[in-house]
């Protein structure tokens, strides 16, 4: 069971990079935009980016 | 009774030692260590802080560190106070580690350096410091201390013992490698840094070269050490997105692109297991086969799941699964909040990664599977549309006599191959739209990603034209003359195939007009 603790930011920031990259996903499927591999590869690269830095720069030590 | 590791070093030289024998611990350098971190000690086993000959001169974090004539027996540990005892709460560097050698314990705990006590950007190339309170590391004639791990505390390094390649602790931008380098070859590190950089935005190697330093390179510092995994985090993060910033700014930039995916995933995969195998102090074999076996575990489970998730979009459930990662990604920050749900990292990436794969080759297996062979003979017989979901489609329309004018064509297909033979008389037009894969019509031909070009020449002469618009998600369109070779018969000769981009000419769309 969760107990409230400190903000922690490799889980707040790689959660709102992957809901953001879903909401381009979700758009791709409902045909607004057309998502392409020359963005997808740097999306992807972002995302999981994003997630090691938020992770590595975690100072609280947990692995 | 002289000291076990230095016999030339009486005992009663021990300055410090002002208490009485009988009160002291036994073992000689059982001197009560500075609690280790809790990491640490949860993987040693008890007692481990005191250890016992034959290291057990050597004690941890005890000694101060510096002065040729500190003492080598037993001492007091150090008080906050201690001037030469570093920050008070935290052990000093090399010395407050107590991972004293087990079976199966790592061989080269504490990187088996030199304690960098003194601070390794104060100790000039070679290893030999200025002096003052430099820690042994910068005294190799000097009494062992503990700055260094189990190896040196059994081989104190002396005048003759090779300088080894770390990692500096002080002198680092990111992970020390470069001042580290700076260190061993007597250059100002910024050289490296800027070698570095250059070798990064001309080509990419300058990351790889960097992240093998970090990864295979031991620091100089233990505590570093400790924290190598997040800081090797940190900068595998940082190039990854550089990485996308340099997408961004145009193809050819980074020679490696795309073609980095699968390395990225290869390289993650060894640091899991290299972490794995490397996992706690004192691990026997067993367990360490059971973490590397939990390691495969995952990454088989992770692969099979994103797998499934691709087929699930593929077939259709795309916008269900999209809504699905924007549920994960909003559950995860949410609980960034009350404690961090880290664990939901994973299964949200195999739930978004494969899903933007199956987009962005706009991925759809409507229409079946299978293999189809199409040769009409009649317009009649010409269906405006083919649709296949996966497999191999063949459309051959040799046996075909095309009226003046335009004919349209449309083929798509989700995954595999098609091959479309068109008569030599007939100009062929062309909208293709390969997302991942290879694509070929008369005059043209490329591969890779995004495959997309329109080749719409006029017929000459009065000559049909045929009009194809082809999409392909992930696999090869070709569309070629009689006899031409296709993919299947140039299989087993993978470099043929692509060599064809480069000897395609306009002669086989002679049937056109010349749009050079």
């Amino acid at each position: 069971m969760m107990a409230r603790r400190d903000l922690d930011p490799a889980s707040l920031i790689p959660g709102l990079v992957i809901a953001v990259f879903g909401v381009v996903l979700l758009l791709d499927r409902v045909d607004v935009i057309d998502l392409r591999f020359d963005y997808l590869w740097p999306a992807v690269f972002a995302v999981i980016g994003a997630t090691l830095l938020a992770l590595g720069l975690n100072q609280r030590g947990r692995d | 009774m002289p000291h076990p590791d230095h016999p030339d070093q009486p005992a009663g030289d021990e300055p410090r030692d002002e208490r009485d024998p009988a009160e002291q611990p036994t073992g000689g350098g059982d001197v009560p260590a500075p609690e280790p971190p809790a990491d640490d000690a949860a993987s040693e086993p008890p007692g481990d802080s005191a250890p016992t000959p034959p290291f057990g001169d050597h004690t941890p974090a005890a000694e101060p560190s510096g002065a040729p004539d500190q003492p080598t027996g037993p001492t007091e540990p150090l008080s906050p106070g201690d001037p030469l005892g570093g920050e008070p709460e935290r052990p000093a560097p090399g010395a407050g580690r107590t991972e004293w050698p087990t079976p199966g314990a790592e061989a080269d705990a504490g990187g088996g350096e030199p304690g960098p006590s003194g601070g390794p950007g104060d100790v000039p190339p070679g290893g030999v410091p200025p002096g003052g309170a430099g820690g042994w590391a910068g005294s190799p004639q000097g009494p062992p201390g503990d700055g260094g791990g189990a190896g040196d505390r059994a081989h104190p390094p002396g005048p003759g013992t090779p300088r080894r390649l770390t990692r500096s602790a002080s002198d680092r931008m990111l992970g020390g490698v470069a001042g580290g380098l700076g260190r061993y070859f007597g250059i100002d590190p910024i050289i490296f840094r800027i070698a570095f950089v250059v070798l990064t935005f001309a080509g990419g190697a300058g990351i790889f070269a960097y992240g093998a330093m970090l990864l295979f390179v031991p620091s100089d510092d233990p505590d570093a050490d400790r924290s190598t995994g997040q800081r090797a985090l940190r900068i595998v993060g940082g190039a990854v997105l550089v990485i996308a910033a340099l997408s961004f700014l145009g193809p050819g930039l980074f020679w490696a692109g795309p073609g980095l995916v699968p390395l990225a995933v290869l390289v993650v995969i060894v640091v899991l297991l290299v972490r794995a195998a490397r996992g706690g102090q004192g691990d026997d074999f067993t367990r360490v086969l059971a973490r590397i076996g939990l390691v495969l575990l995952v990454i088989a489970l992770a692969a099979a799941g994103a797998v499934a998730v691709a087929l699930g979009a593929a077939v259709g459930g795309g916008t269900l699964i999209a809504v699905g990662v924007i549920v994960a990604g909003v559950a995860l920050a949410a609980a960034g909040f009350f404690g961090g749900a880290r664990w939901m990292i994973l299964p949200a990436l195999v739930l978004a990664v494969p899903l933007g794969v199956v987009a962005a080759a706009d991925l759809s297996l409507d229409g079946g599977t299978g293999e189809r062979d199409y040769r009409p003979t009649t317009l009649a017989a010409l269906k405006p549309d083919y649709r296949l979901g996966a497999g191999e489609m063949r459309l051959d329309l040799t046996k075909l006599r095309l009226p003046e004018g335009d004919t349209p064509l449309r083929v798509s297909m989700g995954a595999g191959h098609v091959e479309v033979i068109v008569p030599r008389d007939v100009c062929v037009a062309s909208n293709v739209d390969v997302r991942m894969g290879y694509a070929e019509v008369p005059g043209r031909a490329d591969g890779g990603f995004d495959v997309d070009y329109r080749e719409l020449p006029a017929s000459m002469g009065g000559n049909p034209r045929l009009v194809i618009d082809a999409d392909m998600a992930i696999g090869a369109v070709e569309v070629l003359r009689p006899g031409e070779p296709s993919l299947d018969s140039r299989h087993g000769d993978d470099w043929e195939r692509w060599d064809r981009v480069d000897r395609v000419t306009a002669d086989e769309n002679a049937a056109c007009e010349r749009t050079t």
